[in-house]
């Protein structure tokens, strides 16, 4: 059955073509994607703070191929500093790490694709971009949070970049061998016979109702839409309660003032040194986050402080307080353990508090966040269904549905279409 | 539909594959060696026991009876520097670094030893045992 209002499927790529030829568009909707894969990501139980499956650099590794190389490291950075807004770590360690793991895996993917040729595929590509994002990631842990003691989980993040990468990379290829947006984006459709995928599309914009919440639609647009849709009715009065603080606060602040305040703190905020301090900070900024109508748990704080504080404790320094066993309880890693904890979670709840959704970047960059975040509306106002079984036929359908939909309304941002900005690049 | 198809892994794939796993075995095994073999400052005073790791330099002011005994760690080595006893052995004594090789200033109550975190670590055979 064919969906009657696919943009896709009269002229296959023609009616759109164009507009791949438009790389900023093509980066703002693989951003919309990272953006939307990390929320998901962040929804998933995970075994530790840090640990990730990485699926968010799935778009990444798309654009490999996809993007010439300025565009590329335009995708990764809008990915580092989209993300940012999207979980509110922008003025946090997360983001650091975000950071740094993305832009090496970047150039390590885009390195190895390009020296490899024919002999490597996606699967070695999105290898060696996981295992070297997670060993980047571990050194700014060492230097960070951890100390020391953070190379005794080397090898287990080292382990992780393996599995999800490789994971990762047998998924991306799969998928650009069976998506016509990408066949498009590539400009190959001609050599494909795409009528047959589109024919078996699921007819996604029928617009019967939500994403449905069915056990057997364990699928990304399902994760997406389960907070608003099956919420227990306490659960639905504390969002409510929420909700209105939020529309309250977003009222009368500016987001730029709120994030330059934000960042202004951040920088006193660093400079202290004593416990007692760091802690009244602390409480001022989880106070400001309930106030701004932000989601936190505090329970998730408190396991992750008592992570980091543990970590410290493995390398006894200072005063003997008490042993616990073969384990003797200093004073110096205690004060340490909990000063980075506070550090830590303070600029989690700092950034939380000051990074409004509608904070907007000047410039050219600016204009394809804010595209991007277009997009990622679109994404997740998506109707359709994305099942286990059928994953890369479901992405691919949102992902023309998605690129389609944001051209029939043509609403660009600010500062000209993504065709205008396509010709200063060039 | 369905979507038949495998994906073919290339040449350079499973070497990129195999670093990798050689990194994660060769991480594995020197964390072993490392965290098996790190070895810590132990100084007991009158009032309490303090803890320092041999390899990161600090300094430590240890009470006793007549005052404070000062304990400098650097470069893999601990020394007694500064102690207000009458004829100053502990600091002629020198520097430490080897497991179970200790200090101390015995008028002001002050024991400084090494100890490893490996039972294996004993820093080498001691000539001067034969």
């Amino acid at each position: 059955m064919r969906a009657p209002s696919d943009q896709f499927a009269p002229a296959v790529c023609g009616t759109v073509r164009s507009r791949f030829a438009d790389r900023a568009d093509v980066t703002a909707l693989l951003a919309a994607f990272c953006f939307f894969l990390s929320a998901i990501e962040y929804m998933l139980p995970k075994p530790l703070p840090f640990m990730r499956l990485g699926i968010a650099n799935l778009p990444i590794l798309l654009a490999v191929d996809l993007l010439p190389f300025q565009w590329f490291l335009v995708l990764a950075a809008a990915k580092v500093v989209g993300m940012s807004i999207v979980s509110g770590t922008l003025f946090s360690y997360v983001a650091l790490f975000s950071l740094a793991g993305t832009l090496v895996a970047a150039l390590v993917m885009r390195g190895v694709r390009r020296a490899g040729g024919r002999m490597v595929s996606l699967v070695g590509v999105s290898i060696a971009g996981a295992v070297t994002s997670n060993a980047m990631q571990m050194l700014i842990a060492r230097f960070v949070i951890f100390g020391e003691v953070a190379w005794l989980i080397a090898p287990l993040f080292l382990v992780t970049g393996l599995v999800t990468g490789t994971v990762m990379g047998f998924f991306a290829e799969f998928f650009i061998e069976h998506s016509t947006w990408y066949s498009c984006a590539m400009g190959k459709s001609d050599e494909r016979d795409l009528a047959d995928v589109l024919d078996e599309a699921p007819s996604d914009d029928s617009g019967q109702g939500s994403v449905a919440a069915g056990s057997k639609n364990a699928g990304l647009a399902t994760a997406a839409a389960a907070n608003t849709s099956a919420a227990p009715p306490a659960r639905a009065r504390k969002n409510a309660g929420r909700f209105a603080r939020r529309e309250r606060y977003e009222r009368f602040c500016v987001p730029w003032i709120s994030a330059l305040l934000g960042f202004i703190i951040a920088v006193v905020f660093l400079l202290q040194q004593g416990i007692l301090v760091k802690l009244v900070f602390l409480a001022l900024f989880i106070g400001w986050t309930w106030f701004a109508g932000k989601r936190f748990s505090l329970i998730s704080t408190v396991v992750v402080s008592i992570g980091i504080v543990a970590a410290n404790l493995l390398i006894p320094s200072g005063r003997v307080l008490f042993k616990l066993g073969p384990l003797a309880i200093t004073q110096f890693a205690l004060t340490e353990g909990i000063s980075k904890a506070l550090t830590f979670e303070g600029l989690m709840y700092l950034s939380k508090a000051a990074i409004m959704p509608g904070l907007h970047f000047p410039g050219r960059f600016g204009a394809i966040i804010a595209q991007a975040f277009q997009y990622y509306d679109r994404i997740i106002e998506y109707r359709g269904k994305v099942r286990a079984k059928t994953v890369v036929r479901d992405v691919d359908a949102l992902m023309r549905r998605v690129w389609a939909s944001a051209k029939a309304s043509q609403e660009w941002p600010a500062g000209g279409t993504p065709e205008s900005m396509d010709q200063t690049q060039a | 539909m369905k979507l038949n198809s495998r994906v073919r892994v290339r040449f350079l794939d499973i070497v990129i594959f195999s670093l990798a796993a050689a990194l994660v075995v060769g991480t594995s095994l020197l964390v072993l060696n490392r965290q098996s073999g790190t070895r810590y400052v132990q100084m007991t005073g009158e009032t309490g026991e303090w803890i320092a790791p041999l390899d990161k330099e600090a300094d430590y002011e240890i009470p006793g009876p007549l005052g404070d005994t000062h304990v400098h760690i650097h470069d893999g080595l601990a020394a007694i520097v500064d102690s207000p006893c009458k004829n100053k052995l502990c600091i002629l004594a020198g520097a430490i670094s080897q497991p179970n090789q200790w200090v101390a200033c015995l008028p002001n109550k002050v024991f400084v030893r090494i100890v490893s975190s490996s039972s294996n670590d004993n820093g080498g055979v001691d000539a001067s045992a034969f």
